[in-house]
């Protein structure tokens, strides 16, 4: 591209100092061919805007639509997936408890709730403590 | 609640931001038309540039609280278009690379076919689809839409002179294209 044109194309898109201006002008006053080179990028320019494009008709109401849709989804997958991590939890629990209580009762040959969660069971005389039923006493 | 009462941007996204989606409604049918240049210029007039226009606003829906406003949302909501559409034009490149390159007429059949149109626009457009997607999206911006020198630089993130240089090639690349249509219309 010779000088002359690249001034020419710069032209229609920044404003050229006094220098280039003026040899711009002096070659378009010049060169036939420039000048008509000129009218088709002008030409060319105001032929390549689109007014009328638009997408296809109820293009907002059809996003506004797919955003309701997709909000929606996203609180369905929130609350499924609470309710998968619960219910698996849940299932490992149950599993431990029946486990524990089977093997308990296999073993130990009863099935209190107590057993069941491996604690000691405490008589009553172990319950209330004679030493200290005796302090109760003297106090009173 | 109507939005008939509520006129700027600003507003309407604060309104959006606050759960009441049918202002949402009001702000796409506000930057539509726009969009719809952007993408159909890059796209042409398909059903992929319906696609990447909700694309747009969904997109632009979803990040709305990280819009903070320092750009224009005209400048925002184009930018998104433009990276949807070059993304679209590369999963297009993959398509054709793996099966048999695109023939005349579905060539054409992607082209803008608005029956208002002169002649020249539609030529011009078919011209446009053919560019390279990095020349295409600096006159799409520029010639198409309307956007400044700078302002295409800020969209595209590009530095001003690599913007000029793009736009000065794509032109002589159209109008190398466009040669055998030029009449004597054109000249005088």
């Amino acid at each position: 591209m010779t000088r002359n044109r690249k001034l020419l194309y710069r032209s229609f898109d920044e404003k050229l100092n006094a220098d280039e201006q003026q040899t711009l002008t002096r070659a378009l006053k010049s060169s036939a061919d420039l000048r008509r080179e000129k009218r088709r990028l002008g030409n060319m320019r105001e032929s390549a805007p689109l007014p009328k494009a638009s997408f296809k008709p109820l293009f907002a109401e059809r996003i506004v639509s797919a955003i309701k849709r997709n909000n929606a989804r996203a609180q369905q997958d929130f609350f499924g997936a609470l309710n998968y991590m619960f219910r698996r939890f849940a299932l490992v629990g149950a599993i431990a408890v029946v486990v524990l209580s089977s093997f308990t009762v296999l073993h130990k040959n009863h099935a209190t709730s107590i057993a069941d969660y491996a604690m000691t069971q405490m008589t009553i005389d172990e319950l209330v403590d004679p030493t200290m039923t005796t302090s109760l006493e003297d106090i009173l | 609640m109507k939005t008939a009462h509520i006129t700027s941007d600003q507003q309407l996204l604060a309104a959006v931001k606050n759960g009441r989606i049918d202002a949402y409604t009001e702000f796409v049918h506000r930057y539509e038309k726009r969009i719809a240049a952007t993408v159909i210029g890059m796209l042409g007039d398909c059903p992929e540039a319906d696609d990447v226009g909700q694309e747009t606003f969904i997109r632009f829906y979803n990040s709305i609280n990280n819009f903070r406003g320092q750009s224009s949302v005209a400048t925002y909501l184009t930018r998104i278009a433009i990276n949807l559409s070059l993304n679209e034009l590369k999963r297009r490149k993959r398509h054709a690379a793996r099966s048999a390159p695109l023939s005349h007429a579905a060539r054409e059949s992607i082209a803008p076919p608005q029956n208002d149109m002169t002649d020249m626009s539609r030529h011009i457009h078919r011209a446009i689809q053919q560019l390279d997607a990095k020349f295409r999206a600096v006159v799409v911006l520029r010639l198409v839409d309307g956007y400044s020198t700078k302002e295409t630089a800020k969209i595209l993130k590009l530095p001003l002179g690599t913007v000029l240089s793009r736009l000065a090639r794509a032109q002589d690349k159209l109008k190398q294209m466009l040669a055998p249509y030029w009449g004597e219309d054109y000249d005088s």
